[in-house]
């Protein structure tokens, strides 16, 4: 066995030439699919993360085709429906950051409503409200961080409202980078002071959300809801799916893969299918069944050098392209799959352990590997030796 | 003994009824092309006749498959050929201990019987050194050292002095009556006139045209 184990070894590092292309492609393709599965991964699980915290219905109010601000009397309204909960409104709006020419998305927040407070608290990190509320302050995502540094706002910025005043409001903290897929150009603010930035009158909301008790009853609240008012524009919660899917398009990283996957078995396949018919290795295996080898020894020799082969590389493109996504922030590719919605996405990528993505490549990349190997290989094996050796 | 029973394979043989003595060196000689190699790769197993059989040791070689004729090859053929067969990318030391990787000899013991037949053939200086480093004879006596490291009881002999000078094809016959003294079966192919007047050759058998005339 031992001695086999020797006779393997020597074989890869005789056949180092052709083995350091092999394994020197078939590594970097590794590296790039699983870069392109780790990535839709990871954005895939932050998306369905954001979504389970989404409400079941948004409810927006529209004038003349123009959005406009939704009244409060409306969440005493849609309290009265049956089967419904945790009515909430909401303040959110555009922000336009002159000296970049971008949009920021301030986003008010209840500091009164205790599981508001409580989620924002997880999100960073036990902040502490009291001294949040001290001062006017504000936290802010990493893309909107990046911009105020480029022009020295480290402290603070001084916004403009409609009414022409100044609201000089501070920098508290920047949202963490795990969560920079969402809320990398967002600017968080308690709710009355982003209604004063956005120009919104105190009884009123950007939208209100809520939600639904029986998902059987979905179907129901949503008629009461387009029939309480005529100028309604009702978002289910699969709307916002569908809108976060074309946004990041994880799907077409999925098809993405599965075409360079596709591609890069074929050229193996082809590359394989030529190079095991070379004059050395015909040679060798003419010599090892001379020399009493079976045909079934040297095949599973054979499969056992390209499945060391190929499993290294599999393994180190593994590696480089966890280095390459969770370390490196995935630099080129991630715009590919992030695109441009506002800022350029200053995201960190979390790494969620897919074995089945991971064993579904291992099983998609080295099957068809070893079975090229394998069906040249059988001819020549099963060949008469001296005509092998001619 | 090895036993030749009407033994046919198409353009190459016709009718051969042979049989080669144990422990005797038998010279089968004849022109290019006369089917004298054809005979040796079929007495080795590694071409199957069209019909006939050959007994050695009571057991017929012919009807082997992959699994006993592998079996049979490892363990008691040792096959010198013509051409330089060897592993282009191993040294002389790897290229004698691959007949041994299907032995359970360990490492240990597989280096110290690389190294005694070595000495055997006076190649132990070049043990370290890589096939394209090697003279004809010495590569000539690489393949003979791989032929026989697993000690096995038939030699066969395909053209062994065709690539080699006089100097060295007189050295090959020596290691050749070497061998006879360990008492093997030894059979040589061969249409070098060198192998006519040696006296070890206990039977001589001439091949025209695929027949033993």
């Amino acid at each position: 066995m031992q001695s086999k184990i020797n006779l393997l070894f020597l074989l890869i590092s005789s056949h180092r030439q052709r083995n350091i292309g092999i394994f020197t492609i078939s590594t970097l393709l590794v590296t790039l699919l699983a870069s392109v599965l780790f990535i839709s991964s990871s954005i895939q699980q932050a998306l369905l993360g954001t979504l389970n915290t989404q409400a079941d219905f948004t409810i927006q109010k529209y004038e003349a085709g123009k959005l406009c601000n939704t009244p409060n009397t409306w969440i005493d309204e849609f309290l009265a429906f049956d089967g419904v909960s945790n009515v909430q409104g909401r303040v959110y709006g555009i922000h336009y950051y002159e000296p970049k020419e971008t949009y920021f998305m301030i986003v008010g927040i209840d500091m009164y409503e205790e599981q508001i407070v409580k989620k924002f608290q997880t999100l960073m990190d036990g902040l502490d409200i009291a001294k949040f509320l001290s001062r006017k302050s504000m936290i802010i995502g990493e893309g909107v961080k990046k911009f105020f540094d480029d022009f020295a706002y480290y402290e603070y910025y001084i916004f403009r409202p409609p009414d022409r005043s100044k609201e000089k409001v501070y920098i508290y903290d920047t949202i963490p980078k795990e969560s920079a897929l969402i809320s990398n150009d967002m600017i968080l603010m308690e709710i009355s002071q982003a209604r004063k930035i956005l120009g919104m009158k105190k009884d009123q909301f950007t939208d209100i959300v809520l939600n639904v008790k029986n998902k059987e009853e979905m179907q129901k609240v949503e008629e009461k809801l387009i029939l309480s008012h005529f100028n309604t524009r009702i978002i289910k919660k699969n709307d916002i799916e569908k809108f976060y899917t074309k946004l990041f398009y994880y799907k077409g990283g999925f098809f993405l893969s599965l075409f360079i996957i596709s591609l890069t078995t074929f050229g193996i396949i082809l590359y394989q299918r030529y190079s095991i018919l070379s004059k050395m290795e015909t040679k060798e295996i003419a010599l090892l069944r001379m020399m009493g080898w079976r045909i079934k020894e040297i095949i599973t020799l054979k499969i056992a050098e390209n499945f060391l082969l190929v499993t290294s590389s599999y393994m180190l493109g593994i590696l480089f392209a966890y280095i390459f996504v969770f370390v490196l922030d995935a630099p080129f590719l991630r715009n590919i799959f992030l695109g441009f919605h506002n800022l350029e996405n200053e995201v960190s990528f979390l790494f969620y352990p897919s074995f089945e993505t991971l064993g579904l490549l291992f099983i998609i990349f080295v099957i068809p590997f070893i079975l090229a190997t394998l069906i040249p290989l059988y001819k020549i094996s099963i060949s008469d030796i001296s005509e092998l050796m001619r | 003994m090895i036993e030749i029973h009407a033994l046919n394979k198409f353009y190459a043989l016709k009718d051969i009824n042979i049989n080669f003595e144990k422990a005797k060196v038998s010279l089968v000689y004849g022109e290019s092309g006369s089917g004298k190699s054809t005979l040796l790769s079929i007495i080795a197993t590694i071409t199957k006749p069209t019909s006939g059989k050959i007994i050695i040791d009571g057991e017929n070689i012919t009807a082997y498959n992959d699994y006993f004729a592998s079996s049979y090859r490892a363990k008691k053929i040792g096959f010198i050929t013509q051409e330089f067969h060897l592993f282009d990318s191993f040294n002389v030391k790897q290229n004698i201990a691959v007949a041994l990787t299907l032995t359970s000899f360990s490492l240990k013991e597989i280096e110290q019987k690389v190294q005694e037949i070595a000495q055997k053939l006076h190649i132990e200086h070049k043990l370290e050194s890589q096939v394209s480093q090697l003279s004809g004879g010495e590569k000539q006596r690489c393949i003979i050292a791989r032929a026989l490291i697993n000690e096995p009881d038939i030699i066969l002999c395909d053209e062994p002095t065709a690539n080699l000078d006089r100097t060295n094809a007189l050295r090959f016959i020596a290691i050749l009556q070497e061998m006879k003294k360990m008492k093997k079966t030894i059979l040589i192919v061969t249409h070098d006139t060198i192998f006519e007047d040696l006296e070890f050759i206990d039977a001589r058998y001439k091949i025209k045209d695929g027949v033993i005339e």
